[in-house]
């Protein structure tokens, strides 16, 4: 029998330690070593399981909002020797203030060009008498053009306002002048928008 | 040639001798039949306590709030959770207290995806809803309505 590479000593066949037996042995003891090292560190965590399960409600949230006015009017309050003027008016909203809001309305008259003009009106009143001067306070300025009239009833809660769509339906309001005895009158009149 | 022979013979039957003989008893019953092996079960469910919930036309500052009962079914003590809600509209949030008793929302506020302490077995547990406006809502979001669902998620817990 053919003598293995790196054995020395011993018959032929003999099972006497070898130098390379020995370097296999160590491997595997070394090897089993790690192994069981290994598994005593992982096993000695506790494992854990449990059961899950989800359910849901739902529900609809919603932001309120300010109710505009309705019945929008423009009446000429027309006065001999006096300027002209229009009365606009309108019916307010119904139901109550929000809890912590203050309610006022604004009139707005807006020409063509030029920046709208915007009238507050309290609480507690349904129309407001507008003459040449709410418009423009300069006799040569617009107060004449025409203008569309627009009410928003309008609210603040503290921190921020919150205004109203446009009521309807809209007016509009028109100037003119009149000389009477060298008196030049300045006349506010309803117009259609 | 006698006296190694019978040398021979009692190291033969040293050796074999040496390994040990076993012998026992043995027997065997049944369980009776009627024993049962089963496994828990766990189940959960959520309503409002008071349906339907009254989360509409919130003005800036406003608040208002809702009682969600949850209830268990099954073995075993369990735990829950409240997943977070978004509404999408500035301003606009749902937020989560604690309940006083089982009808009256608390001051408390009840974080989002955090587990409860453990309850009792096939016990409810009640948390409050809370829809508020923020005093400085913008007047852009008038009229919003938005559709919001609550995911309430549970697990049980060991006995241990």
């Amino acid at each position: 029998m053919r003598r293995q590479s790196g054995e020395h000593g011993g018959p032929a066949g003999s099972t006497a330690g070898t130098p390379a037996r020995l370097r296999r042995g160590v491997a595997r003891a070394t090897v089993a070593g790690a192994v069981a090292l290994l598994l005593g560190s992982v096993g000695s965590g506790v494992a854990w399981a449990w059961w899950t399960t989800t359910t849901s409600v739902a529900a609809t949230v919603s932001v309120g909002s300010v109710a505009p006015v309705t019945a929008v009017t423009c009446t000429n309050d027309s006065r001999f020797l006096y300027d002209d003027r229009v009365v606009i008016g309108w019916t307010a909203p119904a139901g109550t203030v929000p809890a912590g809001g203050t309610r006022q309305y604004l009139v707005t008259l807006t020409a063509a060009t030029g920046t709208p003009v915007t009238i507050p009106v309290p609480n507690g009143t349904s129309s407001v008498s507008l003459g040449w001067r709410d418009v423009d306070s300069n006799p040569s300025g617009t107060w004449a053009a025409k203008r569309t009239i627009r009410v928003y009833s309008s609210i603040t809660f503290g921190a921020t306002t919150w205004t109203s769509a446009e009521a309807t339906p809209l007016r509009a309001s028109t100037g003119s002048t009149t000389t009477f005895f060298g008196t030049t009158y300045r006349n506010l009149a309803c117009a259609t928008p | 040639m006698r006296l190694r022979l019978i040398a021979g013979l009692a190291v033969a039957l040293l050796f074999v001798g040496s390994a040990t003989a076993y012998a026992a008893w043995a027997d065997s019953a049944a369980v009776a039949s009627q024993t049962r092996l089963t496994a828990g079960s766990f189940g959960v469910t959520a309503a409002w306590a008071t349906a339907p919930p009254d989360f509409a036309a919130l003005y800036p500052g406003q608040s208002k709030s809702a009682i969600v009962r949850v209830t268990h079914s099954g073995d075993g003590r369990w735990q829950y959770q409240v997943g977070a809600a978004t509404t999408g509209v500035a301003g606009l949030t749902v937020s989560y207290r604690s309940v006083t008793g089982t009808t009256t929302c608390s001051a408390t506020p009840l974080a989002a995806a955090t587990w409860s302490a453990a309850q009792a077995a096939a016990t409810s547990a009640y948390f409050c809803v809370v829809a508020e406006l923020a005093p400085t809502a913008a007047s852009g979001i008038q009229g919003s309505s938005v559709p919001v669902t609550i995911t309430i998620t549970a697990q049980n817990q060991p006995t241990s």
